[in-house]
């Protein structure tokens, strides 16, 4: 127990001052020049006094994770072309393969299906629609 | 329907619109003995319809007063429900009306369906085997098993089967073949 505490400790020691010391100090520097901005040069003294205090508050560690998680985003916006073809992988569609022959006028129709060139034809009939008839049909001549 | 066995399709419809839809539904067939429209509701109307022609059939005052609380128009149809239909159907036990699957007809291609009265004037299957024998006439073929299948089931109860059919077959044997190149409806055309 000692001795992982001794590992974690050292390692914290190797690593934290490298991860927050360029944060701090940029942020410390930025303060200073904020509060230089923002209260003039009459009280100088409580103007170097917040970045001490804040630097107190925060840890450095807090402050580098926080910054390496924010920062794990999508670089570009997924254009409209990548969108749809993920969202529609495997949506295409299928090429109709029951097919087979109409027995009233031989063209070829969807199975289990009425063909449509046949059911328009008879529908016209009985409603008595003025449809072209023949009396040799083509396949009377064959 | 999720968890529990479906015993008739909803339609995506509360009761009272289900209930409105299958009316409608009944009362069309029943005026043009044949509609079209998409595969569930034609199975679902078909339910109507049938239980409809029972009543007829059983032509009591109660049955009266049950298909005049059906029918949107029943002054109109239930002297057609108690008199016509009941004698084309008295020898039929059962299976009034046919659900012949045809081509998508709503532009979200839903599956359609043709609902019909059997042995009506507007029988598509009884036009369509007649336009069969017609083609193999035709072509000096012979009847096939299929057809012989379909020409018994058209022919079996209506009066004078046989006859009606020639009668059919010689109406539809004057009708041209058209134009199997034209555009069917899903691909934008009008057939």
């Amino acid at each position: 127990m000692a001795a992982l505490h001794a590992t974690t400790s050292s390692i914290l020691s190797a690593f934290l001052p490298r991860l927050s010391q360029p944060t701090v100090s940029m942020a410390s520097r930025a303060a200073t020049l904020y509060s230089r901005q923002l209260s003039l040069p009459q009280i100088p003294v409580l103007a170097f006094a917040i970045p001490s205090a804040i630097h107190l508050n925060v840890p450095g560690w807090v402050e580098g994770l926080w910054d390496s998680i924010l920062k794990a985003v999508p670089k570009k916006k997924t254009s409209h072309m990548k969108k749809r073809s993920r969202q529609m992988a495997g949506k295409a569609l299928k090429d109709v393969t029951s097919l087979n022959k109409c027995s009233a006028c031989g063209h070829i129709k969807r199975a289990h299906l009425l063909c449509p060139y046949c059911v328009k034809e008879i529908q016209n009939m009985f409603k008595g629609k003025a449809q072209k008839t023949t009396s040799e049909k083509p396949v009377d001549e064959a | 329907m999720a968890g529990g066995h479906m015993r008739y399709r909803h339609l995506g419809r509360s009761s009272s619109h289900r209930q409105a839809l299958l009316r409608n539904l009944v009362t069309s067939l029943f005026t043009h003995e044949s509609i079209s429209t998409t595969y569930p509701k034609a199975k679902e109307a078909q339910r109507l319809a049938e239980k409809l022609i029972t009543l007829g059939k059983k032509n009591t005052e109660a049955s009266r007063r049950a298909a005049l609380s059906i029918f949107y128009t029943p002054h109109d149809l239930l002297p057609k429900l108690f008199g016509e239909m009941r004698e084309r159907y008295a020898a039929r036990p059962g299976g009034y009306t046919r659900v012949l699957r045809i081509e998508p007809l709503k532009p979200d291609q839903a599956p359609s369906a043709i609902l019909e009265l059997v042995d009506g004037p507007k029988d598509m299957r009884f036009a369509m085997t007649a336009r069969t024998i017609a083609r193999l006439r035709g072509e000096g073929k012979e009847v096939d098993s299929l057809t012989q299948y379909n020409v018994d089931k058209v022919t079996r109860f209506r009066p004078n089967g046989e006859q009606a059919l020639e009668e059919m077959v010689e109406k539809v044997n004057d009708l041209e073949i058209g134009d199997r190149t034209a555009l069917e409806a899903r691909w934008g055309g009008k057939i």
